[in-house]
Protein backbone atom coordinates (compact mmCIF):
# COMPACT_ATOMS: atom_id res chain seq x y z
CA UNK A 1 0.00 0.00 0.00
CA UNK A 2 3.03 2.01 0.82
CA UNK A 3 4.39 1.68 -2.44
CA UNK A 4 1.65 2.16 -4.40
CA UNK A 5 1.13 5.54 -2.67
CA UNK A 6 5.17 6.82 -3.26
CA UNK A 7 4.33 5.40 -7.46
CA UNK A 8 1.29 7.62 -7.06
CA UNK A 9 2.77 10.62 -6.24
CA UNK A 10 6.16 10.03 -8.05
CA UNK A 11 3.84 9.64 -11.11
CA UNK A 12 2.29 12.89 -9.96
CA UNK A 13 5.75 14.48 -9.97
CA UNK A 14 7.04 12.97 -12.93
CA UNK A 15 4.08 13.78 -15.32
CA UNK A 16 4.81 17.39 -15.83
CA UNK A 17 8.44 16.31 -17.06
CA UNK A 18 7.06 14.14 -19.19
CA UNK A 19 4.90 16.53 -20.83
CA UNK A 20 7.29 18.76 -21.33
CA UNK A 21 9.83 16.39 -22.98
CA UNK A 22 6.51 15.55 -25.61
CA UNK A 23 6.48 19.61 -25.78
CA UNK A 24 8.95 20.18 -27.09
CA UNK A 25 8.59 20.46 -30.66
CA UNK A 26 5.38 22.99 -29.47
CA UNK A 27 4.26 24.38 -32.85
CA UNK A 28 3.04 28.56 -32.72
CA UNK A 29 -0.72 28.90 -34.82
CA UNK A 30 1.48 30.42 -37.45
CA UNK A 31 4.32 27.66 -37.84
CA UNK A 32 1.33 24.63 -37.79
CA UNK A 33 -0.42 26.36 -41.04
CA UNK A 34 2.92 26.85 -42.33
CA UNK A 35 3.25 22.78 -41.45
CA UNK A 36 0.05 21.76 -42.80
CA UNK A 37 0.06 23.99 -46.29
CA UNK A 38 -3.12 24.72 -48.30
CA UNK A 39 -5.13 21.28 -48.42
CA UNK A 40 -6.95 19.80 -51.33
CA UNK A 41 -10.40 19.15 -50.19
CA UNK A 42 -10.90 16.31 -52.60
CA UNK A 43 -7.73 14.33 -51.97
CA UNK A 44 -6.88 15.57 -48.72
CA UNK A 45 -3.56 16.31 -49.20
CA UNK A 46 -1.55 19.29 -49.77
CA UNK A 47 -2.11 21.01 -53.05
CA UNK A 48 1.33 20.94 -53.94
CA UNK A 49 1.55 17.39 -53.58
CA UNK A 50 -1.57 16.66 -55.43
CA UNK A 51 0.08 18.37 -58.46
CA UNK A 52 3.48 16.17 -57.83
CA UNK A 53 1.76 12.94 -57.71
CA UNK A 54 -0.13 13.49 -60.67
CA UNK A 55 2.76 14.27 -62.69
CA UNK A 56 5.06 11.53 -61.28
CA UNK A 57 2.18 9.01 -62.07
CA UNK A 58 0.59 10.67 -64.85
CA UNK A 59 -1.05 7.16 -66.40
CA UNK A 60 -1.87 4.73 -62.77
CA UNK A 61 -4.45 5.63 -60.89
CA UNK A 62 -3.14 2.66 -58.72
CA UNK A 63 0.04 4.23 -58.30
CA UNK A 64 -1.63 7.81 -57.69
CA UNK A 65 -3.91 6.03 -55.06
CA UNK A 66 -0.91 4.61 -53.27
CA UNK A 67 0.74 8.21 -53.54
CA UNK A 68 -1.66 9.93 -52.20
CA UNK A 69 -2.41 7.36 -49.25
CA UNK A 70 0.92 7.61 -48.38
CA UNK A 71 0.43 11.55 -48.37
CA UNK A 72 -2.62 11.77 -46.27
CA UNK A 73 -0.44 9.77 -43.56
CA UNK A 74 2.25 11.83 -43.55
CA UNK A 75 -0.21 15.02 -43.32
CA UNK A 76 -2.06 13.41 -40.58
CA UNK A 77 1.04 12.81 -38.63
CA UNK A 78 2.59 16.23 -38.99
CA UNK A 79 -1.01 17.43 -38.27
CA UNK A 80 -0.71 15.44 -35.12
CA UNK A 81 2.57 16.12 -33.90
CA UNK A 82 2.17 17.65 -30.84
CA UNK A 83 0.39 14.73 -29.63
CA UNK A 84 2.90 11.83 -29.40
CA UNK A 85 0.98 8.72 -29.26
CA UNK A 86 -1.44 10.17 -32.18
CA UNK A 87 1.56 11.11 -34.32
CA UNK A 88 3.95 7.71 -33.51
CA UNK A 89 0.18 5.39 -34.43
CA UNK A 90 0.46 7.83 -37.77
CA UNK A 91 4.45 7.50 -38.40
CA UNK A 92 3.58 3.59 -38.37
CA UNK A 93 0.81 3.80 -41.09
CA UNK A 94 3.22 5.94 -43.26
CA UNK A 95 5.34 2.51 -42.79
CA UNK A 96 2.71 0.38 -44.19
CA UNK A 97 1.84 3.13 -46.68
CA UNK A 98 5.28 2.95 -47.97
CA UNK A 99 5.00 -0.59 -48.88
CA UNK A 100 1.89 -0.04 -50.41
CA UNK A 101 4.19 2.10 -52.96
CA UNK A 102 5.92 -0.31 -53.02
CA UNK A 103 2.74 -2.78 -54.25
CA UNK A 104 1.71 -0.32 -56.79
CA UNK A 105 5.18 0.72 -58.68
CA UNK A 106 6.96 -2.73 -58.17
CA UNK A 107 10.72 -2.34 -57.81
CA UNK A 108 10.83 1.21 -58.07
CA UNK A 109 8.65 1.74 -55.03
CA UNK A 110 11.30 1.98 -52.80
CA UNK A 111 12.27 5.14 -54.94
CA UNK A 112 9.11 6.16 -55.19
CA UNK A 113 8.29 6.73 -51.92
CA UNK A 114 11.63 8.48 -50.80
CA UNK A 115 10.82 10.87 -53.58
CA UNK A 116 7.64 11.22 -51.83
CA UNK A 117 9.08 11.56 -48.31
CA UNK A 118 11.39 14.44 -49.45
CA UNK A 119 8.38 16.27 -50.78
CA UNK A 120 5.72 16.33 -47.98
CA UNK A 121 9.23 17.07 -45.38
CA UNK A 122 10.33 20.30 -47.72
CA UNK A 123 10.29 23.29 -45.46
CA UNK A 124 12.01 24.12 -42.01
CA UNK A 125 9.41 23.04 -40.00
CA UNK A 126 8.13 20.27 -42.16
CA UNK A 127 11.80 19.26 -41.79
CA UNK A 128 11.65 18.92 -38.06
CA UNK A 129 8.66 17.43 -37.89
CA UNK A 130 9.96 14.89 -39.57
CA UNK A 131 13.06 14.31 -37.41
CA UNK A 132 10.77 13.99 -35.04
CA UNK A 133 8.68 11.17 -36.04
CA UNK A 134 11.76 9.36 -36.84
CA UNK A 135 12.92 9.76 -32.10
CA UNK A 136 8.88 8.85 -31.64
CA UNK A 137 9.77 5.75 -33.75
CA UNK A 138 11.96 4.73 -31.81
CA UNK A 139 10.27 3.86 -29.32
CA UNK A 140 7.44 2.35 -30.89
CA UNK A 141 8.85 0.78 -33.82
CA UNK A 142 8.02 -2.86 -34.56
CA UNK A 143 9.93 -4.52 -37.16
CA UNK A 144 6.79 -4.66 -40.23
CA UNK A 145 8.13 -7.48 -42.66
CA UNK A 146 7.11 -7.42 -46.01
CA UNK A 147 4.24 -10.31 -46.27
CA UNK A 148 0.58 -10.99 -47.95
CA UNK A 149 -0.45 -9.59 -44.72
CA UNK A 150 0.17 -6.21 -44.93
CA UNK A 151 -1.77 -5.63 -48.57
CA UNK A 152 -4.85 -5.11 -45.69
CA UNK A 153 -3.51 -1.87 -44.76
CA UNK A 154 -2.93 -0.27 -48.74
CA UNK A 155 -6.66 1.30 -48.19
CA UNK A 156 -6.71 2.14 -51.96
CA UNK A 157 -7.41 -0.86 -52.76
CA UNK A 158 -10.96 -0.93 -51.60
CA UNK A 159 -11.85 2.64 -53.02
CA UNK A 160 -10.90 1.00 -56.29
CA UNK A 161 -10.54 -2.19 -58.37
CA UNK A 162 -7.11 -3.87 -58.59
CA UNK A 163 -8.00 -5.07 -62.20
CA UNK A 164 -8.04 -2.17 -64.77
CA UNK A 165 -6.25 0.29 -62.79
CA UNK A 166 -2.96 0.34 -64.82
CA UNK A 167 -4.61 2.38 -67.15
CA UNK B 1 30.46 -62.57 14.33
CA UNK B 2 30.31 -61.71 10.47
CA UNK B 3 26.85 -60.98 10.53
CA UNK B 4 27.08 -58.57 13.25
CA UNK B 5 29.49 -56.94 11.78
CA UNK B 6 27.64 -56.62 8.26
CA UNK B 7 24.70 -55.45 9.75
CA UNK B 8 26.42 -53.27 11.92
CA UNK B 9 27.96 -51.67 8.90
CA UNK B 10 24.63 -51.32 7.22
CA UNK B 11 22.87 -49.81 8.98
CA UNK B 12 26.09 -46.65 9.34
CA UNK B 13 26.50 -46.98 5.46
CA UNK B 14 22.38 -47.29 4.28
CA UNK B 15 21.65 -43.55 5.19
CA UNK B 16 25.14 -42.41 3.54
CA UNK B 17 24.35 -43.96 0.60
CA UNK B 18 21.12 -42.90 0.17
CA UNK B 19 21.98 -39.37 0.87
CA UNK B 20 24.84 -39.50 -1.60
CA UNK B 21 22.30 -41.10 -4.25
CA UNK B 22 20.25 -38.20 -3.48
CA UNK B 23 23.38 -35.50 -3.93
CA UNK B 24 24.22 -37.13 -7.06
CA UNK B 25 20.60 -37.54 -9.00
CA UNK B 26 20.34 -33.65 -8.09
CA UNK B 27 23.58 -33.00 -9.46
CA UNK B 28 22.43 -34.92 -12.31
CA UNK B 29 18.94 -32.72 -12.79
CA UNK B 30 20.42 -29.56 -12.21
CA UNK B 31 23.33 -30.33 -14.69
CA UNK B 32 20.55 -31.73 -17.51
CA UNK B 33 18.37 -28.40 -16.77
CA UNK B 34 21.03 -25.89 -17.74
CA UNK B 35 21.87 -27.99 -20.46
CA UNK B 36 18.55 -27.88 -21.89
CA UNK B 37 18.71 -23.73 -20.87
CA UNK B 38 21.30 -23.50 -22.42
CA UNK B 39 19.89 -24.89 -25.96
CA UNK B 40 18.55 -21.26 -26.03
CA UNK B 41 14.88 -19.99 -27.23
CA UNK B 42 16.13 -18.87 -30.73
CA UNK B 43 18.03 -16.32 -32.34
CA UNK B 44 16.95 -12.59 -32.87
CA UNK B 45 18.69 -10.41 -35.70
CA UNK B 46 18.97 -7.21 -35.16
CA UNK B 47 19.76 -4.34 -37.81
CA UNK B 48 21.24 -1.63 -36.23
CA UNK B 49 21.10 1.27 -38.98
CA UNK B 50 23.38 4.36 -39.78
CA UNK B 51 22.64 8.00 -38.99
CA UNK B 52 21.54 8.59 -42.91
CA UNK B 53 18.49 6.51 -42.69
CA UNK B 54 15.12 7.42 -42.24
CA UNK B 55 12.84 4.54 -39.59
CA UNK B 56 11.43 3.64 -42.97
CA UNK B 57 14.69 3.14 -44.56
CA UNK B 58 15.99 0.77 -41.50
CA UNK B 59 12.71 -1.11 -41.48
CA UNK B 60 13.11 -1.53 -45.19
CA UNK B 61 17.16 -2.87 -44.92
CA UNK B 62 15.58 -5.32 -42.23
CA UNK B 63 13.13 -6.83 -44.61
CA UNK B 64 15.97 -6.97 -47.04
CA UNK B 65 18.29 -8.79 -44.35
CA UNK B 66 15.39 -11.42 -44.05
CA UNK B 67 15.85 -12.40 -47.27
CA UNK B 68 19.53 -13.51 -47.04
CA UNK B 69 19.10 -17.48 -46.24
CA UNK B 70 20.06 -18.18 -42.76
CA UNK B 71 18.29 -21.36 -42.28
CA UNK B 72 21.55 -22.96 -40.91
CA UNK B 73 21.36 -21.11 -37.41
CA UNK B 74 18.21 -22.95 -36.06
CA UNK B 75 16.41 -26.20 -36.55
CA UNK B 76 13.04 -24.15 -37.45
CA UNK B 77 12.40 -21.18 -38.88
CA UNK B 78 10.33 -20.25 -36.02
CA UNK B 79 13.20 -19.95 -33.63
CA UNK B 80 14.71 -16.84 -35.80
CA UNK B 81 13.40 -13.20 -35.27
CA UNK B 82 13.71 -10.51 -36.22
CA UNK B 83 14.22 -6.68 -35.17
CA UNK B 84 15.15 -3.47 -35.36
CA UNK B 85 18.18 -1.42 -33.41
CA UNK B 86 16.90 1.45 -34.47
CA UNK B 87 19.44 4.81 -34.41
CA UNK B 88 17.17 8.22 -35.36
CA UNK B 89 20.52 10.79 -34.22
CA UNK B 90 18.05 13.37 -34.01
CA UNK B 91 20.56 15.93 -32.48
CA UNK B 92 23.02 14.98 -35.25
CA UNK B 93 20.03 15.53 -38.12
CA UNK B 94 19.33 18.75 -36.65
CA UNK B 95 22.86 20.17 -36.88
CA UNK B 96 23.13 18.73 -40.34
CA UNK B 97 19.70 20.59 -41.36
CA UNK B 98 21.32 23.77 -39.97
CA UNK B 99 23.61 23.24 -42.12
CA UNK B 100 21.50 22.55 -45.24
CA UNK B 101 19.23 25.37 -44.51
CA UNK B 102 22.12 27.69 -44.73
CA UNK B 103 23.05 26.49 -48.25
CA UNK B 104 19.67 25.34 -49.80
CA UNK B 105 17.29 28.08 -50.12
CA UNK B 106 13.62 27.49 -49.36
CA UNK B 107 13.38 23.75 -50.77
CA UNK B 108 14.60 20.82 -48.27
CA UNK B 109 13.25 17.94 -50.30
CA UNK B 110 17.19 18.32 -51.38
CA UNK B 111 17.89 17.62 -47.60
CA UNK B 112 15.91 14.19 -47.60
CA UNK B 113 16.56 13.15 -51.50
CA UNK B 114 20.65 13.28 -50.26
CA UNK B 115 19.29 11.63 -47.12
CA UNK B 116 17.73 8.87 -48.91
CA UNK B 117 20.83 8.53 -51.57
CA UNK B 118 18.48 9.95 -54.14
CA UNK B 119 21.11 12.24 -54.97
CA UNK B 120 24.93 12.66 -54.72
CA UNK B 121 26.60 14.23 -51.69
CA UNK B 122 27.62 17.81 -52.37
CA UNK B 123 31.37 19.10 -50.77
CA UNK B 124 29.93 21.54 -48.64
CA UNK B 125 27.79 18.30 -46.62
CA UNK B 126 30.64 16.58 -46.60
CA UNK B 127 32.61 17.50 -43.04
CA UNK B 128 29.61 18.32 -41.68
CA UNK B 129 27.83 14.84 -42.26
CA UNK B 130 31.53 13.40 -40.94
CA UNK B 131 31.36 15.85 -37.99
CA UNK B 132 27.90 14.07 -37.30
CA UNK B 133 28.67 10.74 -37.91
CA UNK B 134 31.77 10.14 -35.38
CA UNK B 135 30.09 12.37 -32.95
CA UNK B 136 29.20 10.51 -29.59
CA UNK B 137 26.73 7.92 -29.55
CA UNK B 138 23.13 9.93 -28.33
CA UNK B 139 22.82 8.28 -24.55
CA UNK B 140 18.88 7.97 -24.93
CA UNK B 141 18.90 5.62 -28.23
CA UNK B 142 21.78 3.60 -26.54
CA UNK B 143 19.73 3.10 -23.72
CA UNK B 144 16.68 1.90 -25.52
CA UNK B 145 19.55 -0.47 -27.25
CA UNK B 146 20.33 -1.77 -24.53
CA UNK B 147 16.89 -2.49 -23.50
CA UNK B 148 16.47 -4.62 -26.23
CA UNK B 149 19.62 -6.77 -26.37
CA UNK B 150 18.77 -7.26 -22.23
CA UNK B 151 15.28 -8.38 -23.21
CA UNK B 152 16.87 -10.64 -26.05
CA UNK B 153 19.14 -11.86 -23.40
CA UNK B 154 16.72 -12.88 -20.77
CA UNK B 155 14.45 -14.87 -22.82
CA UNK B 156 17.71 -16.72 -23.77
CA UNK B 157 18.19 -15.65 -27.29
CA UNK B 158 21.50 -15.45 -29.20
CA UNK B 159 21.77 -11.98 -30.56
CA UNK B 160 23.13 -11.09 -34.24
CA UNK B 161 23.72 -7.78 -35.08
CA UNK B 162 24.33 -6.54 -38.33
CA UNK B 163 25.33 -2.59 -37.96
CA UNK B 164 25.96 -0.69 -41.01
CA UNK B 165 27.66 3.02 -40.80
CA UNK B 166 27.15 4.72 -37.62
CA UNK B 167 25.02 2.13 -36.07
CA UNK B 168 28.43 0.06 -35.48
CA UNK B 169 29.42 3.23 -33.19
CA UNK B 170 26.79 1.85 -31.01
CA UNK B 171 27.44 -1.28 -31.35
CA UNK B 172 30.82 -0.30 -30.35
CA UNK B 173 29.32 1.04 -27.08
CA UNK B 174 26.53 -1.83 -26.59
CA UNK B 175 28.59 -4.70 -26.13
CA UNK B 176 31.24 -3.65 -23.67
CA UNK B 177 28.85 -2.52 -21.30
CA UNK B 178 26.84 -5.81 -21.51
CA UNK B 179 29.96 -7.67 -21.55
CA UNK B 180 30.79 -5.57 -17.79
CA UNK B 181 26.87 -6.14 -16.65
CA UNK B 182 27.13 -9.64 -17.21
CA UNK B 183 30.83 -10.52 -16.23
CA UNK B 184 31.67 -11.78 -19.28
CA UNK B 185 34.94 -10.97 -20.91
CA UNK B 186 33.72 -12.33 -25.41
CA UNK B 187 31.08 -10.85 -26.75
CA UNK B 188 30.63 -14.59 -28.20
CA UNK B 189 30.22 -15.91 -24.55
CA UNK B 190 27.62 -13.54 -23.68
CA UNK B 191 25.33 -14.71 -26.67
CA UNK B 192 26.06 -11.52 -28.78
CA UNK B 193 27.43 -11.98 -32.77
CA UNK B 194 28.11 -8.81 -34.34
CA UNK B 195 28.73 -8.14 -38.09
CA UNK B 196 29.58 -4.78 -38.77
CA UNK B 197 29.31 -3.15 -42.43
CA UNK B 198 30.52 0.14 -44.15
CA UNK B 199 32.15 0.13 -40.58
CA UNK B 200 33.82 3.40 -39.28
CA UNK B 201 34.21 2.05 -35.38
CA UNK B 202 37.78 1.20 -34.75
CA UNK B 203 38.40 -2.50 -35.20
CA UNK B 204 37.59 -5.22 -33.44
CA UNK B 205 39.42 -8.89 -33.64
CA UNK B 206 36.38 -10.30 -32.82
CA UNK B 207 33.82 -8.89 -35.51
CA UNK B 208 34.10 -9.50 -39.26
CA UNK B 209 33.27 -6.25 -40.97
CA UNK B 210 33.04 -5.06 -44.79
CA UNK B 211 33.47 -2.22 -46.35
CA UNK B 212 33.99 -1.64 -50.50
CA UNK B 213 37.27 0.16 -51.80
CA UNK B 214 34.84 2.60 -53.63
CA UNK B 215 32.95 3.35 -50.35
CA UNK B 216 33.29 7.56 -50.46
CA UNK B 217 31.71 8.17 -47.00
CA UNK B 218 34.18 5.15 -45.77
CA UNK B 219 37.31 7.30 -47.74
CA UNK B 220 36.29 10.42 -45.83
CA UNK B 221 35.51 8.99 -42.39
CA UNK B 222 39.06 7.05 -42.74
CA UNK B 223 40.65 10.27 -42.79
CA UNK B 224 38.80 11.61 -39.30
CA UNK B 225 38.99 8.16 -37.76
CA UNK B 226 40.66 5.09 -37.20
CA UNK B 227 38.31 2.65 -38.99
CA UNK B 228 39.55 -0.70 -40.83
CA UNK B 229 40.55 -0.48 -44.33
CA UNK B 230 38.65 -1.66 -47.04
CA UNK B 231 38.23 -5.62 -47.40
CA UNK B 232 35.81 -6.01 -50.15
CA UNK B 233 37.50 -6.99 -53.53
CA UNK B 234 34.73 -6.05 -55.72
CA UNK B 235 32.84 -2.21 -55.90
CA UNK B 236 29.51 -0.77 -54.59
CA UNK B 237 29.13 2.50 -56.18
CA UNK B 238 26.92 2.60 -59.16
CA UNK B 239 24.54 5.14 -61.12
CA UNK B 240 20.99 4.60 -61.24
CA UNK B 241 18.07 5.00 -58.90
CA UNK B 242 18.19 1.10 -57.29
CA UNK B 243 21.86 2.27 -57.06
CA UNK B 244 24.64 4.14 -54.70
CA UNK B 245 27.03 6.51 -56.23
CA UNK B 246 28.50 6.99 -52.91
CA UNK B 247 29.16 2.82 -52.69
CA UNK B 248 27.32 2.94 -48.70
CA UNK B 249 24.18 2.33 -49.08
CA UNK B 250 22.95 -0.75 -47.03
CA UNK B 251 20.16 -1.90 -49.41
CA UNK B 252 21.78 0.00 -52.86
CA UNK B 253 25.51 -0.96 -52.09
CA UNK B 254 26.02 -3.88 -49.80
CA UNK B 255 22.89 -6.10 -50.22
CA UNK B 256 22.75 -5.14 -54.01
CA UNK B 257 26.56 -6.45 -54.40
CA UNK B 258 26.57 -10.26 -54.72
CA UNK B 259 30.05 -10.54 -53.50
CA UNK B 260 29.19 -8.09 -49.99
CA UNK B 261 25.79 -9.97 -49.88
CA UNK B 262 27.11 -13.34 -49.65
CA UNK B 263 29.69 -12.43 -47.49
CA UNK B 264 27.43 -10.80 -44.88
CA UNK B 265 25.17 -13.87 -45.04
CA UNK B 266 28.15 -15.93 -44.43
CA UNK B 267 29.66 -14.02 -41.52
CA UNK B 268 25.59 -14.13 -39.48
CA UNK B 269 25.83 -17.74 -39.89
CA UNK B 270 29.66 -17.65 -38.69
CA UNK B 271 29.58 -15.65 -35.96
CA UNK B 272 26.77 -17.08 -35.10
CA UNK B 273 26.98 -20.53 -34.73
CA UNK B 274 30.51 -19.80 -32.67
CA UNK B 275 28.37 -18.05 -30.18
CA UNK B 276 27.07 -19.44 -26.88
CA UNK B 277 23.42 -19.28 -26.30
CA UNK B 278 22.64 -16.44 -23.25
CA UNK B 279 22.51 -18.83 -20.15
CA UNK B 280 22.38 -16.66 -17.34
Amino acid sequence: MQMKTLLFISSLILLPLTQATALDLALTPQMRVEALGKVDPHTHVRTDIRDYILAEAPHSRLQQRSLFQLAHDYQSAIRQIENEKIAQSWALKIIKSEFCVRYAFGESGYTEAAKLHGQMLNTHIRARIGIRLNTYLMKALPYTPAAETWKKECRFLKAGSLNGDHS
Amino acid sequence: MNHHLRHFLNQIFTPIKIFLFIILWSLLCFHFSAHAQCRGSGTRIFYGNGMFNSASDANNSLIELEKLDVSELESSADRIHYDLALNVSESSLENILTVVEQKVDGDLSYFWNVMDALLPMPDWLVAPMMEALQSAVDNDTLEHMLAQYETALSLSEKIVLVSHSQGNFYAAEAIPTLLEKYGQTEAASLGFANVRVGDPAPPNAEFPYFTFTDDQVMDWVRALTHAPPANLETLGAGLGPELDPLGHHFIKAYLTNDESREKIRQAMVDTALATAYPCF
